[in-house]
């Protein structure tokens, strides 16, 4: 039976280059988080029912790490919001009910993409 | 393939969690009697991620409307349906298999309608399969016959 070695050259030197390089990764990653909660929050404003536009105006986000996570919130400070939100059976004159909802899952492949390119960024920057 | 919304309530009548027409709607439309009565709406979807996985991805927001007064009742149902719904996996029903359901929001309590009858709701993410379009083997004649077959 063949027997067969594989060596990566340099596999030792990647590694450490990665272990060192977390903080630009992080840094990366927080961007990224810092473009999707705002592209979220866009989309789902864009969607709000409108009736003297207290709802809309609410819309709040944040990004914060607590690291390993980055984590971004996006959300509305009307105390009514919730029932805008989830009574879907009644009428809107505008705007749609789950507007944020939706807004998360149809922003979804952007999101994906943004990370790719976050973290390719952060590679180029850490293997430079 | 039916409705989302409609698979899963054959699925909560299946757990004889309620009998369809007549405390049990899954038709988007709310009627104002019996007052206790379960309903489920479609709210969303998203697309497949990708093709190959042939998964679509609906959202279904099941309601639980109680009876004047009776918000512990209300709630009691709002948690034995949500007890069953999320986590459900690999069920099939009226011939569209579900691979996984899972709760995205809720059980929250939506307080009062308007003749002061308690509301809860919550809302369940659903990887559905979707009838297997062969695009590995086939050509792009192949894929739009199979789609006219669908839409015919």
């Amino acid at each position: 039976m063949a027997n067969l070695k594989f060596e990566i050259k340099g596999a030792n030197k990647l590694l450490r280059e990665l272990a060192g390089s977390s903080a630009i990764v992080n840094k990366w990653v927080k961007r990224a988080m810092h473009v999707n909660v705002l592209d979220v929050k866009k989309l789902s404003m864009q969607n709000t029912p409108v009736d003297t536009g207290n709802l809309r105006a609410s819309a709040r986000s944040r990004v914060w790490q607590n690291l390993p996570k980055t984590l971004g919130e996006v959300w509305y400070n009307a105390n009514y919001a919730v029932y805008v939100h989830e009574k879907t059976w009644t009428r809107l004159r505008s705007g749609r009910h789950k507007f944020l909802e939706h807004a998360l899952y149809i922003s979804q492949p952007k999101i994906k993409r943004t990370y790719v390119n976050a973290l390719n960024s952060a590679f180029k920057e850490a293997f430079k | 393939m039916k409705d989302p919304a409609y698979d899963i309530a054959t699925m909560l009548v299946q757990k004889k969690m309620g009998v369809l027409g007549e405390d049990l709607f899954a038709t988007g439309d709310v009627p104002p009697k019996p007052d206790f009565l379960t309903f489920l709406n479609v709210t969303g979807s998203a697309a497949p991620d990708d093709a190959r996985y042939a998964f679509s991805y609906a959202i279904v927001q099941i309601v639980v409307r109680g009876n004047i007064g009776g918000y512990v009742q209300c709630m009691e149902k709002m948690y034995s349906i949500h007890n069953y719904v999320h986590g459900i996996t690999n069920r099939t029903v009226n011939d569209t298999r579900y691979a996984f359901i899972y709760n995205v929001s809720g059980p929250i309590n939506l307080e009062m309608d308007e003749t002061m009858r308690p509301l809860m709701a919550a809302t369940y993410r659903t990887f559905r399969q979707i009838p297997p379009y062969n695009f590995m083997s086939g050509s792009a004649d192949d894929v739009s016959s199979t789609i006219g077959t669908l839409g015919s």
